[in-house]
């Protein structure tokens, strides 16, 4: 499935006015407000609520919502909703971590790739040919198992491995484009290097897609990661929100209506990719105003 | 402006109404309207609890008359998929899991059963066995009129075959066994075979041929094994009728998912009288799936057993489909599977091979808390490296004098600290015991990765680091793969480990010799997987060990000797018990009936074992009125 | 067609190819475990005892050439794939890879593919519907709900569609590929019973890629939108419909093609889960199984067919894409 928007470019105008339009755009502010209200969830929470819940054996086992846990426990006695406050940040951890470095490696490469072509093109395109036909899967479950215990961040980064190569087809493609321009084209008429253009003209440019591209990474990210953890490769020792899907899916909560348990984490990942997804389309927007009047 | 309805709202909306389809909601032909709530009271550490658990509206029975299902038994297989379908050799590693959906089950037979219940080892494809003076002879009688399916008696010349093929191929599974302990395998005549013994072995019958644990070895045919390569030959031919075994049922069908089998009525056993055909006409093994797919099937009574069952969808099915039943009738419903979680040292690495260390890192660790852990509550411990069959646990009733001396079950933080102190380690940073030498006091515990193994080696790894990290003693878990960690394990290349152990089950012999001191290879060199990979020495325990390897089990001489091995064992504490393997193996008596339970303990009730077979036999149709 | 072109990217084909086998080749070789102790310590842990295991670990070890120098292992393996020979599996020895890969291709093509290329056709008609002026306003705010799906987790919509469709109301069945116990011989009912136990499984991977095509091509479309192109259309008086597809469905659909050849590779990787959950024999678990098991060979194989099967579509895209728009030249510029 496609992991990431590929826009058409409209360059030449400055970018400043449009980022005005921000604070208009309902779909950007109530997506900025959803995940500001999970971050808040992640940050606040464990000021409110005990880390005693997220360990073994801390409340009965697999009791439905009471008063005193109230998204009741799990099949190993955590607190659901410990395990969901303390959660979130890893999770989110991980989400911008791997993001972060694919964006940023993709940025990078995108840019060389699509500003100078020749050899270092080809072989910066294939790389990221060759790294998106290699089954993650098979990687990923060697790389798990070669590390012992795998943290959040190691993780992360070996979630960004595979993170790199649609920021970089993207980037580079915009890159592709750009450089043929007018603006460009005058600013190497009157004299000015290559790298100041790369940084200083096509980049600022091409920042709604890099946040675009960023938005799709971090969901891609967390999808990923869950994913992982649901297979049992990710972090154990640290709570985070895939390691209750993991446990829960072990346990066949969904089989035993413990919906207490799979339907939290389950609702929170949605609106964590509701929210990155209202900002992903309303990026697009501001990278191509023509997007704005056509859909919602 | 256009649209007043937003993404979001409808978005919210979907999710609310998606929780609300969480909720019981009514089926139409409902018997209560509402979820109602049971009591249940369980045996928790030998304390009566009551729990309450929500009980789903029930669904309706399945119509009885179904005649195609009433003839058929199906059950479900572990181990996943079957990649590769169409290999019936039982000596090639390739053979799992096809081999227990259903082969040795029900295809093959074995020279003998072990029945853990009665704690005998029975005849079946023999008739009897006996031992020369100094236990280096074995003599077995062939019983008269056993067949192979091809309609060829089955001799002595089968088993000296099968025997001595093993011998001579090290690759094949229990050919280095054979290769060990046989020195010949000859025909006397053809109802007898005498295997020479390389040394004496009173247990040789017990090991290999009575299905002490899962499977035995299982003869093979001469007429049909002589020309083929055994480390290649596939053994599948279904136009050939091949597999050619003794037993009840023929393989008709096979897929990586599903395997399908017939009754042969020319079985040699009702043929004889012997014993009367099976009442299945029909067996189908299913590859039984995900945990929430299990319940469902078991529900529906579209299995009639499975493998295993967690404990909270146990009780689903069990709310669902009155029917369906385990070993117990109370909570926790299971039975013990004989290999127990253990925690073994490298007593080759320190200051692991100290055994007052040993002991501080056995006080630190709560076992009751974590066999509760990893049985949503009922978990039990284990006190030895065994199970706690029948002659086993009076064995261990006997010795608790022993164990009050060594309280190797005891959960006390302050004397782990007290001892670790006593050997000049302070308190460093971050509360971590620091050595004399300025060294961290650091463990490094090796297990399963939860991806292979399951959550429950998360929640030990995860407890581990808890405790010790109680008393000052910084763990690193490491996760591996099954493969890794075996690897590992066999090389020597870990400092301690949680393990399990396949060892005893009615005589002590086997679990003792798991820790004799010619198992200790230096660290580097390959271990037989789960014994001697601690490569503990201890020239007294293993010299009784010997003595006991001399005596037939039964023997009242046993006793004694257990309990000085025992001392020494506890003493040193290479290794402790954590906790048994519980497990509900469950049936539904909708079709089937006469499954082996504790009210009904004619035999032991795994059913993707060899001894599948002895109860597989019992069964009875399900009378049409008992249905509900 | 330039020669040149062609050459050159055939030659990065085949690049392509050998970087991504040789990494096949390096990285399960890299990780801790073998393959014969994997099997025999699955074996073990079953409870089936191995007695003498060091000893059958070694005799294999050398009957499958893993006790060699990794640099002649390394040159076997590229002849061999050179030949087509994905030799025999180490965890099924002695069953050939190919034949274990051809026993569960069926499955993922029937089952994944066909899902994927319904998620994709569907996603792409909406996601270009979505655009279209035409298109009624009540539909282009109902669509964009499909992303909302999206946005749980596939495996989780598997699990939920499993316990309310076939638990609950007994809809589907709970797996499987056919109802246990049916002949395995081709017939009309056979093939309606794969297919009533292939909706479960095909509606959880569509309903989730659907929403991510449904936005790739509306992003496609809008780029075309305001095409002169089309404006002509519509001054020479052609109908709407005919414009939307012919023209500015046409045109818009290319890249997104292009990313549906390459995500046929991570859709393998993917479908493990949806394989676990309702026990369908494909390729993805095959994977996944070979994986724990250490099964190099198995592993090699599975993955070079994939990097083969994704490469030749890329390569396929690649020639036949600047036939389809001839705004793209062949040159270098």
């Amino acid at each position: 499935m496609a992991s990431s928007t590929v826009v058409s470019v409209v360059p030449t105008q400055s970018v400043r006015w449009r980022f005005r339009a921000f604070f208009r755009d309902w779909k950007l502010v109530t997506g900025v407000a959803i995940l500001l209200g999970l971050l808040l969830f992640g940050l606040v929470g464990p000021l409110v609520v005990s880390e005693e819940g997220t360990r073994l054996g801390a409340g009965e086992y697999s009791a439905p919502p009471s008063a005193r846990h109230p998204l009741g426990t799990d099949s190993t006695g955590r607190d659901v909703l410990a395990m969901m406050v303390y959660g979130t940040r890893p999770t989110l951890r991980v989400g911008f971590l791997a993001g972060g470095i694919g964006i940023l490696v993709g940025v990078i490469l995108g840019l060389i790739s699509g500003y100078y072509r020749g050899p270092v093109d080809t072989i910066i395109r294939s790389a990221a040919d060759i790294t998106l036909t290699i089954p993650a899967l098979a990687v990923l479950v060697v790389l798990a198992s070669f590390l012992r215990t795998t943290t959040v961040e190691l993780m992360a980064v070996i979630v960004a491995l595979f993170a790199w190569p649609w920021p970089t087809r993207t980037i580079r493609a915009q890159t592709l484009t750009l450089r043929e321009s007018g603006f460009v084209s005058m600013s190497r008429l009157s004299g000015r290097n290559d790298l100041e253009i790369l940084f200083l003209e096509i980049l600022p440019n091409l920042l709604p897609f890099i946040m675009a591209s960023f938005v799709s990474a971090v969901s891609g990210a967390i999808l990923a990661s869950v994913g992982l953890q649901l297979l049992g490769l990710g972090p154990i020792l640290t709570p985070t929100l895939g390691l209750i899907l993991q446990y829960a899916f072990e346990y066949a909560a969904i089989v035993r209506g413990m919906w207490w348990w799979w339907g939290p984490p389950t609702v929170f990942l949605m609106l964590l990719f509701i929210g990155l997804f209202l900002i992903s389309m309303a990026m697009d927007e501001i990278a191509n105003p023509r997007l704005k009047g056509a859909a919602e | 402006m256009k649209k007043k309805i937003s993404v979001l709202g409808l978005g919210l909306l979907l999710i609310a109404l998606l929780l609300t389809s969480c909720r019981p909601a009514t089926t139409p032909q409902v018997i209560e309207s509402t979820p109602r709530t049971v009591e249940v009271t369980r045996i928790v550490a030998g304390t009566p609890e009551t729990i309450i658990i929500t009980v789903e509206p029930e669904m309706p029975t399945p119509e009885p008359v179904d005649p195609e299902r009433a003839r058929t038994l199906i059950l479900g297989f572990e181990g996943g998929q079957v990649a590769s379908p169409d290999i019936a050799n039982p000596f090639i590693p390739a053979r799992w899991p096809m081999i227990s959906a259903g082969l040795h089950q029900a295809v093959f037979e074995s020279l003998f059963y072990l029945n853990y219940e009665t704690g005998e080892i029975q005849p079946w494809q023999a008739e009897s066995y006996s031992f020369n003076d100094d236990y280096t002879e074995l003599a077995i009688k062939i019983r008269p009129g056993v067949e192979w399916s091809d309609g060829q008696p089955f001799t002595a010349r089968d088993v000296a075959f099968t025997i001595n093929m093993l011998k001579d191929n090290p690759t094949l599974i229990n050919g280095p066994a054979m290769e060990q302990w046989v020195e010949a395998a000859e025909v006397v005549d053809d109802s007898t075979v005498r295997i020479t013994l390389t040394a004496p072995h009173p247990r040789f019958v017990l090991d290999f041929l009575s299905v002490q644990v899962w499977g035995s070895i299982i003869v093979m045919p001469e007429h049909i094994w002589k020309d083929q390569d055994p480390t290649t030959f596939k053994n599948l031919d279904l136009e050939k009728g091949w597999p050619v075994a003794t037993g009840p049922y023929r393989l008709t069908q096979a897929s990586s998912t599903e395997f399908s089998y017939e009754r042969r009525d020319d079985w040699w056993a009702a043929k004889t009288g012997f014993h009367a055909l099976p009442a299945p006409e029909k067996l189908i093994f299913i590859e039984q799936g995900t945990e929430d797919r299990r319940a469902a099937m078991l529900s529906e009574n579209q299995v009639d057993g499975l493998p295993a069952l967690g404990l909270g969808a146990y009780r689903v099915a069990q709310a669902r489909n009155p029917n369906v039943v385990a070993w117990l009738p109370e909570p926790p419903y299971a039975w013990i599977d004989p290999c127990p979680f253990y925690f073994e040292f490298n007593t080759t690495v320190q200051p692991w091979d100290d055994p007052e260390m040993r002991w501080a890192v056995s006080y630190a660790i709560d076992k009751e808390k974590l066999a509760d852990l990893t049985n949503e509550g009922s978990g039990l411990t284990a006190q030895f490296l065994f199970s706690t069959y029948g002659a086993l646990s009076s064995l261990l009733e006997k010795n608790q004098a022993l164990f009050e001396q060594y309280p190797v079950m005891e959960y006390n933080p302050e004397k782990a600290i007290e001892i670790i102190e006593s050997k000049g380690y302070t308190r460093g940073a971050g509360g971590f015991f620091v050595g004399p030498d300025g060294q961290p006091l650091t463990l490094e515990i090796m297990g399963q990765t939860p991806s292979e193994g399951g959550v429950a080696w998360g929640i030990s790894a995860s407890l581990f680091t808890e405790y010790l990290a109680a008393v000052g003693i910084q763990v690193t878990p490491k996760l591996l793969s099954v493969s890794a960690y075996q690897d590992a394990a066999s090389l020597g290349d870990f400092e301690a480990r949680q393990a399990w152990l396949c060892g005893s089950v009615t005589d002590p012999y086997t679990t003792l010799n798991a820790f004799h001191a010619n198992r200790a290879v230096p660290v580097g060199e390959r271990t037989d997987y789960d014994k001697g990979a601690g490569r503990w020495v201890n020239e007294e325990y293993s010299a009784i060990v010997d003595q006991v390897a001399q005596l037939e089990p039964g023997d009242p001489h046993i006793d004694e000797l257990f309990t000085q091995a025992l001392e020494i064992f506890l003493r040193e504490l290479p290794a402790f018990g954590l906790y048994q393997q519980v497990r509900i193996v469950p049936y539904t008596s909708t079709y089937w009936t006469n499954w082996p339970t504790s009210q009904n303990n004619y035999i032991h009730p795994p059913n993707w074992w060899m001894t599948t077979h002895q109860f597989l036999i019992e069964l009875q149709p399900a009378s049409q009125t008992a249905s509900r | 067609m330039n020669l040149v072109y062609l050459l050159r990217r055939l030659v990065t084909f085949l690049l392509i190819v050998w970087v991504a086998a040789s990494i096949n080749f390096i990285i399960p070789r890299l990780a801790p475990g073998d393959p014969v102790a994997a099997m025999l310590g699955r074996m073990s842990q079953q409870g089936a005892s191995v007695a003498g295991s060091a000893q059958i670990i070694e005799s294999y070890r050398q009957q499958f050439g893993l006790d060699e120098p990794v640099t002649i292992q390394y040159l076997k393996y590229l002849a061999a794939l050179a030949r087509f020979d994905l030799g025999l599996s180490l965890s099924n020895f002695p069953t050939p890879v190919t034949t274990i890969i051809m026993r569960a291709l069926p499955w993922t093509i029937g089952l994944l593919i066909i899902a994927t290329l319904l998620a994709f056709s569907i996603g792409t008609l909406l996601g270009a519907l979505l655009v279209w002026r035409s298109t009624p306003a009540a539909a282009r705010t109902l669509l964009p709900l499909l992303t909302v799906l999206a946005a749980i987790p596939y495996y989780l919509l598997a699990i939920i569609l499993l316990y309310l469709l076939a638990f609950r109301f007994n809809l589907f069945p709970v797996g499987g590929t056919t109802r246990i116990g049916s002949a395995n011989e081709l017939s009309l009912s056979m093939v309606l019973d794969v297919a009533h136990h292939s909706v479960l499984p095909a509606l959880s991977i569509v309903l989730s890629a659907v929403g991510g095509w449904m936005l790739g091509m509306r992003a496609m479309m809008v780029g075309v939108i305001g095409a002169d192109y089309l404006t002509l259309a519509e001054a020479k008086g052609l109908k709407q419909r005919r414009i939307f597809l012919r023209y500015a469905l046409r045109n818009a659909i290319l890249p997104q093609i292009t990313g549906l050849a390459i995500s046929l590779g991570s859709i393998v990787s993917g479908a493990v889960l949806v394989e676990v959950i309702f026990s369908y024999p494909g390729v993805g678990f095959l994977l996944y199984r070979a994986i724990q098991n250490a099964d190099y060979t198995l592993i090699q194989g599975i993955t070079f067919f994939l990097v083969l099967s994704v490469g030749i579509a890329i390569l396929i895209l690649d020639l036949v894409y600047p036939l389809l728009d001839p705004r793209i030249t062949y040159q270098r510029r």
